[in-house]
């Protein structure tokens, strides 16, 4: 049975229009402009126990927002899902001791006092016994490593830090369900890399039910066999990440760099140019005949390098963005 | 285990207050500037008369000092954090954690006061001690300062519940910030923080004894110096409590309303 089921989940948001100028502020005082955006409108997805999906959307697109209503922030307009049998926004407190949401924008924890003090505050609220909540502790500053860091003010922490010590805060009580808006975000390479290391640990070792939204294609690339692609508050994919490409015809790219100058003109037979500069080249070929087309581009031409390689994930998102953009204005 | 939760929360408290125990240093001494002015603007008032308003001229004074000293004991100050809160966000770490915003947020300001009240009461005896000395009368009595204590108990919890109301007020308002400050001066005037309210009169006197406000300042600051009828303190404690239960009522349907308005902006 499906852990999380959303079935038409909708969230408008009403805000009043405010024009610049003071003329226009002192017209907003009588009447004002209000107007409704639909962050989310009617999205429907399944998630099984134990699974890791990503999310993926640009901004706006409302990853945040749906994970704000799962987690029972924010209250739908339409529609209805359920979290491990429970309805999210009833807040039940049997629901809140059984899931977590980490926000990498915004934080969980007191900004005035050392961290241990927010992890110590957090195991009364989940009403943890000491051992359980040592051990918790114990286990996870060792893996991301900030053991030396728990008497530090949060403020003086830095973003990476920091970041760890609010998985660690979310993950005292042991969640069923795991939401993560953003973690890596503003994070260094290798701080990126070492919460993506955990994340893929963690969910192995406990089967929590993990979704992750994020902007760097590679978090999700790393961590989710599946991801769910929303554009404009619409699911516009849903499936594994490599294969979306695969939607807008399977192609390769065939990169080229030349050791004298030639006539782009002359690469036109050979597949889609996407660009050239007389030294350097790229190609867009089918899948099926790129083997030939290499052997082709190098026996005619004179090539000093060639590369093989898969058009990039992102471009494959974009297009889905545009798709959803489109299908939303007809 | 449920009451460890908000202990925890009044250790915060406590811990931060003695953290920015400036901040209340330097309001309690702010308290000594208007507390003059007024000292000359009941010079000036009661001239050459005994009693103006059923108070002697010392039993006024003291009424000024010692308002003085509890408004600034109760005063809340989270308003502006629960605004935060609701405005910035800084509430969706309590709408999905297994615990209740108001009980934190009384636990917390429990913490925070419990140092304020310390030092304010030490305050209160030694202003009492002063002013007993220049006008060589004692200005309390012994049943008053018995009474004084369970008096300012409840005046504590029901200006909580008072400003935790108006807290609230944020869900439906974004730029509440001035609103906060107006609110206050004018709930400092109706509690009695500045001048008793007898001045009012007794008609509007009347109306303002149904009103919380007068039993956070001006009846415990009453029942110290033995000015109210000692058999008519019980209903009083009964009025403080009931309005305590009223405003808790009051504050968790406002955040019924008002959670439904939040917008957990920001992230």
């Amino acid at each position: 049975m499906a852990i999380i089921e959303v079935s038409g989940l909708t969230k408008t948001f009403e805000y009043y229009k405010k024009q610049e100028g003071l003329s226009a502020s002192l017209r907003g005082l009588i009447h004002r402009e209000k107007l409704l955006k639909e962050a989310v409108k009617g999205i429907d997805f399944t998630i099984e126990r134990g699974e890791m999906v990503g999310f993926l959307g640009p901004n706006g697109a409302g990853k945040t927002t749906t994970l704000k209503m799962l987690s029972g922030i924010l209250f739908p307009t339409g529609g209805k899902a359920s979290v491990m049998g429970y309805v999210p926004w009833e807040r039940k407190k049997a629901f809140k001791m059984r899931f977590a949401i980490v926000m990498g924008q915004k934080s969980q924890l007191w900004w005035d006092l050392p961290a241990s003090e927010s992890l110590a505050l957090n195991r009364h609220i989940y009403e943890l016994d000491e051992a359980a909540y040592r051990r918790s502790v114990d286990e996870l500053t060792e893996l991301l490593d900030v053991k030396d860091l728990l008497g530090v003010q949060v403020r003086r922490l830095s973003l990476g830090e920091r970041m760890k010590m609010e998985l660690i805060a979310s993950l005292l009580h042991k969640p069923e369900v795991m939401f993560l808006d953003e973690p890596t975000i503003g994070l260094d390479l290798i701080s990126q890399q070492r919460i993506r290391d955990f994340l893929r640990y963690y969910n192995t070792q406990t089967q929590t039910t993990v979704i992750l939204t994020s902007h760097y294609t590679s978090d999700i690339q790393d961590l989710c066999k599946r991801t769910i692609v929303i554009g404009d508050g619409q699911l516009v994919y849903d499936g594994p990440l490599m294969q979306i490409n695969s939607l807008f015809g399977d192609r390769k790219l065939l990169k080229i760099s030349l050791s004298e100058p030639i006539d782009c003109e002359q690469l036109n037979r050979f597949g889609t140019v996407r660009s050239c500069d007389s030294l350097q080249a790229v190609l867009e070929v089918d899948r099926g005949s790129v083997r030939e087309t290499a052997s082709e581009v190098l026996e005619k031409l004179p090539v000093v390098d060639f590369n093989i390689e898969d058009i990039p994930i992102e471009e494959g998102i974009t297009h889905l963005y545009q798709r959803g953009l489109d299908h939303a204005h007809t | 285990m449920l009451i460890h939760k908000y202990l925890r929360a009044y250790t915060i408290g406590l811990v931060s207050a003695l953290e920015y125990r400036a901040n209340f240093a330097i309001g309690m001494l702010s308290a000594a500037f208007p507390i003059l002015i007024q000292v000359y603007m009941w010079n000036a008032i009661y001239g050459s008369s005994e009693t103006m308003f059923n108070r002697s001229y010392c039993q006024m004074i003291a009424y000024t000092v010692l308002a003085a000293i509890t408004s600034r004991l109760i005063r809340a100050g989270f308003e502006y954090e629960i605004n935060d809160d609701i405005k910035n966000g800084g509430l969706s770490k309590f709408v999905i954690r297994p615990v209740g915003y108001l009980p934190y947020r009384m636990s917390c300001f429990l913490g925070q006061k419990t140092g304020h009240l310390v030092a304010g009461l030490l305050l209160l005896t030694a202003s009492i001690g002063i002013i007993s000395i220049i006008f060589h009368t004692a200005v309390v009595s012994l049943t008053g300062v018995v009474l004084f204590l369970p008096a300012i108990a409840l005046a504590f919890i029901l200006n909580f519940m008072i400003f935790f109301c108006v807290g609230m007020w944020a869900f439906w308002l974004s730029e509440i910030g001035f609103l906060f400050e107006a609110v206050r001066i004018v709930i400092i005037v109706l509690s009695g923080g500045i001048f008793p309210l007898d001045i009012f009169g007794p008609t509007i006197q009347r109306i303002l004894s149904f009103l919380p406000f007068y039993y956070t300042v001006n009846f415990p600051v009453d029942v110290l110096c033995g000015v109210i009828d000692t058999s008519a303190i019980p209903f009083a404690f009964a009025v403080q409590a009931a309005w305590i239960v009223l405003l808790t009522g009051f504050s968790a349907l406002l955040w019924k309303c008002g959670s439904g308005k939040y917008l957990a902006a920001g992230g």
